[in-house]
């Protein structure tokens, strides 16, 4: 140590006056550093500015649709037809906007999507989570998280080409009339799809419930799957089900599956074999190719769009919050 | 697995009736690591057996052999044999969740299911049918929560979760819990040790009761435990049970230098 | 209590206890099958990629010697300018070589049969020759020409003679021909280089995705340029400045939030603000940058948190106990130390991005463009967008391009995940 403090390019010990204790309130470095830390709080802030640019866009749009058609109309109304906007020279020129059908269909997809996910997320988190060995649970989890990381619009063009034909041919021997573009053939790949949403988190969730709770059970002589069903389960229950509200917010707001294995009528259906369309679907139809951007049908796709911006946004909120205090109760 | 068996009745010093529970040339291992070197110690009937010694001495893995918990943990192996009523346990033909439902065990954190109280302790005998109709559930439930001196606490509050209680009346509980399934032996890890003074002497009063009923092993840390709740205590050093006997016996006559060590206190 | 009765029978199981252990096999066998399910579709979906993806990186041409003849080109003797040259009739050319080819062809039918099989783009092969090498007019050369699509559909074996001959567009007389060209050795089977570097077409057999590789890589350079120095400092400000309070708190939630906000959503937001409002071009790669730099930005943000809070604070007491100011502890020690899982997170959100097509769609990156862009301001289509492109398009052809894109997109995202990891496992190393 002494060495260092003799070397001749280091101050040495009480070389330095007391008046460099104190720095200039003006002293470039001080402006600096103000100045950058400025900046990074601008960053920080822009996340909001995002989320407040969202909410303006939609919600300004949306107003200027409900000043040419009636938010009660677009809400509870029964029929979707918003092509005939088109024809402004024709009777009923400001089409039918009534959301509904396409609200029920987007519910029936995502139905369709999580009984497929649920099932088959849950019961991978709970083979991995308790049965697997170790090694196989690190193996496969990520494996089973490439599906989620599959762009979406190989999903979609899977279920048009491969997944729909295929139903249809399978339900014509059995008298079912199956549409190439049934609500089916796009809700069970999305299901595929989202899995890993459920099987992931709930694997995580069911990992952390505490191994004291298996052992009692064990010790009371219940086998496993006793002890997974009616200890494990209920113990992790809040954070599965916050997975559950995250995999739902995400198969609502998927757009690309939809977009090309579902139709794009609104019909008011809850038959599965049909063709049905979903909101996503709506305002990309409503809104690509060569649009004016005062029309109802144009304005209508920001109405949609901000009725899956809130819906999403109140599923994410209470995932969260479910899922942290499924945290705190454990960590 | 089949070691030499049989009780040998010149050893024992006491004239006690045949072990309820007797291992003999018992060795655990974790994958290489050897926990538990040639054990062999009986657990009778009636009394309270006590299993002292320092931190990682092989008690609890010895304990948890009693019930095979053992074979949940990964890489772990047993050799040697344990009897209950001169039945092999590792015998191929006997039942880990049948032998579980005779030898009950209680943790050494109070560890009660996410449930109301009345679901935690009609737990095991859900699972294992034990009662026929509601009403016989619930006087067994009932019974339980008596034995383990707790219903008197809970009986306005039966249908609140486990987890609001206080930490002793969630280790009574958990008592209540392995007694409604009917076990002969009750095995305990360190039951008291997290918790405080007047529920760890709540619960030492119980479990003198409950020996009127069951075989019971306790594991712990505390030497005064062991010389207060127990009938015979055995002392575990470096996974070898160095001595094993009356415990008023190892408690002011030791055998073993090293057993002498401990209970004056001079390691662990 | 218990029932009295020999210990082997009560330790041994009953009825209920064999009942309730098919029970519990059942129930692992239900999740070993969701698990080989999931794995399944998985397998098939990455597997029918391959499958039937690489073939469009193959493709085969029809070689032949042609003779540049100006007369048949249309061009007058004498010296002709560029103008000229673009405009001369070098399907004339191509026309005449396969008449040749085939002499017995004669009504106009048959011979429409005939040219149908080379591309309807083949002349511009030859007008690309003789544009770089104006002294091949007159001369004879040989070239590799585009076959149709339906033709190369033919070779690959996608269309098979069996077919009734109504329901196949090729007939038998032209399968024939084909047949002979490939007998005398006209037919090369070659790289298709121009599927990783050309422009789109409407003609399946001469579409590339590099006119979309070029797009992306603009979308993703502005994503990057823009989500990688905004996400890295708000998180610097909000790990390692920002008190807690509930404006953090409130920042914490919305960025939460923010991450799961379907994309779609992004992509409304980017038409209303960056078009409508900004007046940015349509289809333009900085637009489509735009939007999903807001889209990744909480992914990085998040990332950068967790590698920031990964650094022991050690390090940082360390480094202020020898006299450097807050921001000097970050940039020198805390932000050099937490760079890989930064990375890792950015290369992930940017992995994200180079999937996304529904915000893109929605910013009119969905148009039909021949044109690779040249800059991020000139019109553009996007990887995954020309997937869907394609999807749509009837032509049978365009399926095994659809194949092929998605092969290349579906690599690239393992490859970038793949160094995620990478870099991920050696920064969980360091300490």
């Amino acid at each position: 140590m002494s060495s260092t403090c003799d070397d001749p390019g280091l101050p040495g010990p009480g070389g330095a006056s007391a008046a460099s204790l104190t720095v200039q309130p003006f002293s470039p470095r001080r402006i600096l550093e103000r100045a950058v830390r400025g900046l990074l709080w601008l960053c920080a802030a822009l996340a909001i500015a995002v989320t407040a640019g969202i909410v303006l866009s939609l919600l300004f749009e949306a107003l200027r649709f409900f000043g040419k058609v009636p938010l009660t109309d677009f809400l509870f109304g029964l029929e979707w037809s918003p092509q005939t906007a088109l024809r402004a020279d024709q009777v009923g020129s400001s089409g039918a906007f009534g959301a509904v059908p396409v609200f029920t269909g987007t519910l029936l997809i995502t139905g369709i999507a999580m009984a497929v996910a649920v099932p088959l997320g849950l019961l991978s988190a709970i083979y991995l989570a308790e049965y697997a060995h170790a090694r196989v649970r690190q193996l496969v989890k990520p494996i089973l998280e490439i599906l989620a990381g599959v762009p979406t619009v190989v999903y979609g063009f899977f279920a048009a080409l491969l997944i729909a034909p295929a139903l249809r041919d399978a339900g014509s021997p059995f008298g079912i009339d199956i549409s190439s573009e049934s609500a089916l053939a796009a809700g069970l790949v999305m299901g595929v799809m989202i899995i890993p949403f459920v099987s992931s988190l709930s694997d995580d969730v069911i990992h952390a419930v505490p191994n004291a709770l298996r052992e009692g059970s064990l010790g009371l002589g219940a086998t496993k799957g006793e002890t997974v069903r009616q200890v494990v389960l209920p113990a992790a229950l809040p954070g599965i089900v916050g997975a559950v509200l995250l995999a739902l917010s995400r198969a609502i707001g998927e757009t690309m599956i939809v977009v090309m294995a579902a139709g794009l009528a609104a019909k008011l259906t809850a038959n599965p074999f049909e063709a049905v369309t979903t909101v996503t679907v709506q305002i990309v139809t409503l809104l690509v190719g060569d649009q004016e951007f005062d029309s109802a049908k144009t304005l209508a796709a920001f109405a949609l769009g901000l009725v899956l911006f809130l819906v999403t946004l109140s599923l994410n909120v209470v995932a969260l919050h479910v899922v942290r205090r499924y945290r705190e109760q454990y960590e | 697995m089949q070691a030499d068996l049989g009780i040998d009745e010149d050893e024992e010093k006491e004239p006690v009736a045949l072990a309820k529970v007797s291992a003999r040339s018992l060795s655990v291992y974790y994958g290489d690591k050897q926990a538990l070197f040639d054990v062999d110690l009986d657990i009778h009937a009636n009394q309270v057996t006590s299993l002292i010694g320092p931190s990682g001495c092989g008690k609890s893995t010895f304990l948890r052999c009693v019930n095979r918990m053992n074979d949940v943990i990964e890489g772990c192996r047993v050799e040697g044999s344990i009897r209950m009523d001169g039945h092999e346990i590792h015998a191929p033909e006997v039942d880990v969740v049948s032998l579980r439902r005779r030898v009950g065990m209680v943790f050494q954190n109070p560890n009660p299911f996410p449930k109301s109280i009345f679901e935690n302790v009609a737990y095991g005998p859900r699972i294992h049918g034990l009662s026929r109709t509601r009403s016989d559930l619930e006087e067994l439930v009932v019974s339980s929560l008596e034995r383990a001196g707790l219903f008197d606490e809970v009986k306005d509050r039966l249908g609140e979760p486990g987890t609001s209680l206080s930490g002793g009346q969630q280790q009574r509980l958990c008592i209540a819990r392995a007694i409604a399934v009917g076990p002969e032996v009750i095995l305990m890890d360190e039951p008291c040790s997290a918790l405080d003074p007047i529920a760890t002497a709540r619960i030492e009063e119980l479990i003198d009761e409950l020996r009127a009923t069951y075989a019971i092993v306790v594991v712990t840390h505390s030497m005064q435990q062991a010389a207060r709740i127990s009938q015979r205590t055995g002392f575990f050093h470096l996974g070898v049970l160095v001595e094993e006997g009356e415990t008023s016996k190892i408690f002011t006559n030791p055998e073993d230098a090293r057993t002498q060590d401990y209970i004056t206190g001079r390691f662990g | 209590m218990s029932s009295p009765g020999p210990a082997a029978a009560r330790l041994s199981e009953d009825a209920r206890t064999r009942r309730r252990h098919a029970a519990d096999r059942r129930f692992r066998l239900y999740g070993l099958s969701a698990v080989v399910l999931a794995l399944l579709a998985l397998v098939a979906l990455l597997g029918s990629i391959a499958f039937n993806g690489l073939s469009a990186f193959r493709h085969h041409q029809l070689e032949l010697e042609v003779t540049l003849d100006r007369e048949t080109l249309g061009l007058p003797d004498g010296p002709v300018d560029v103008s000229d040259l673009r405009g001369a009739n070098y399907m004339g050319v191509i026309r005449e070589r396969l008449r040749a080819l085939h002499p017995e062809v004669s009504s106009r039918k048959e011979k429409r049969a005939l040219y149908g099989l080379v591309s309807s783009v083949a002349g511009f092969e030859l007008q690309q020759l003789v544009l770089a090498d104006p002294a091949l007019l007159g001369r004879s050369v040989r070239v590799a020409l585009p076959l149709s699509d339906e033709s190369g559909r033919y070779l690959k074996g996608d269309i098979s003679r069996e077919t009734e001959e109504s329901r196949r567009k090729l007939n038998d007389r032209q399968l024939d021909w084909i047949d002979a060209w490939r007998d005398q050795g006209f037919v090369q089977s070659a790289w298709n280089t121009r599927f990783l570097t050309g422009g789109d077409s409407r003609e399946p057999e001469v579409a590339g995705l590099g006119g979309a590789l070029l797009g992306s890589l603009w979308t993703l350079l502005v994503t990057l340029a823009l989500s990688f120095p905004l996400g890295v400092a708000a998180a610097v400000h909000l790990e390692e400045f920002a008190p807690r309070s509930r404006v953090t708190d409130f920042l914490e939630v919305n960025i939460n939030n923010l991450a799961a906000v379907p994309s779609i959503v992004y992509g409304l937001l980017g038409l209303a603000v960056f078009l409508n409002f900004m007046g940015l071009p349509r289809s333009a790669p900085v637009v489509g940058g735009l939007v999903l730099a807001l889209m990744t930005l909480p992914t990085i943000i998040i990332a950068a948190r967790a590698a920031l809070r990964a650094v022991p604070p050690s390090i940082r007491e360390a480094a202020l106990a020898v006299g450097a100011s807050p921001l000097q502890v970050v940039v020198h020690h805390v932000l050099p130390l937490a760079l890989p899982g930064i990375l890792t997170g950015t290369i992930i959100g940017m992995a994200r991005a180079l999937g996304e097509t529904a915000p893109l769609l929605m910013i009119g990156m969905v148009a039909f463009i021949a044109d690779p862009p040249s800059g991020p301001l000139s019109p553009a289509t996007a990887l995954p967008v020309q997937i869907y492109l394609w999807a749509e398009s009837p032509e049978r052809a365009f399926q095994e391009l659809t194949f092929g894109a998605i092969l290349v997109l579906v690599a690239f995202l393992l490859v970038m995940n793949a160094v995620a990891i990478i870099l991920r496992n050696r920064s969980e190393k360091s300490w």
